[in-house]
């Protein structure tokens, strides 16, 4: 990658239930690391995610139990309603860090929510983080998806 | 408050409003700096919460 290139992320989607699938990390935001390295804490260690690219979420999710296993306390409690739900109800939400590409570090808000796709996913990945990066482009006739920093 | 604070973000702990702030992420470098890593809130300021869609 060279100076002034945009990061491009181009995965073959394994089969139509599968959907645009990215390998990833969940991570303690930025602004906690830092607290933590001036401290002489140990920050903890990245989680590997198995993240679906969710464009019918306005929000980044991820599966109960995965920020806790970070350390991480929740700094909001926000209205969620999930594919189903008639109403909105009231979840927490953590400010957590998402490791895309090996190199790029997006911090948002997520949400705990049941992932229950059966096929190991543990995070949705929103347009909150989608709408920080340039390009998402499905290209569903050659079973591949682009994203671009 | 809501009309001058509209899209910026408010720190709250306990029932105090700590500060307000331009983005998430300098009120989150701003509450871990005063408070520490403890459960403080950081919210959006606007007239309605959003409702958010996932899954």
């Amino acid at each position: 990658m060279g100076w002034g290139v945009s990061p491009i992320y181009k995965e073959r989607i394994i089969n139509e239930n599968a959907g645009a699938i990215i390998y990833a990390e969940l991570s303690v935001n930025s602004a906690l690391a830092m607290h933590l390295m001036s401290r002489g804490l140990e920050v903890p260690t990245p989680i590997p995610l198995k993240a679906l690219i969710d464009t019918g979420a306005n929000l980044c999710a991820i599966v109960p139990g995965l920020a806790q296993r970070l350390n991480l306390l929740p700094h909001a409690r926000v209205a969620v309603m999930g594919i189903g739900e008639k109403k909105a109800n009231p979840r927490h939400a953590y400010y957590v860090g998402f490791n895309l590409f090996g190199t790029e570090s997006f911090d948002v808000y997520a949400t705990e929510f049941e992932i229950n796709f059966g096929n190991g996913v543990n995070a949705l990945i929103g347009r909150d983080l989608l709408n920080r990066l340039k390009l998402f482009c499905y290209d569903g006739k050659n079973d591949s998806f682009t994203l671009e920093i | 408050m809501v009309k001058e604070a509209r899209g910026k973000y408010a720190l709250i702990y306990g029932e105090s409003l700590v500060g307000v702030f331009p983005s998430l992420k300098e009120s989150f470098v701003a509450g871990y700096s005063e408070l520490g890593n403890v459960p403080f809130l950081v919210k959006e300021i606007n007239e309605e919460d959003p409702i958010y869609f996932v899954g």
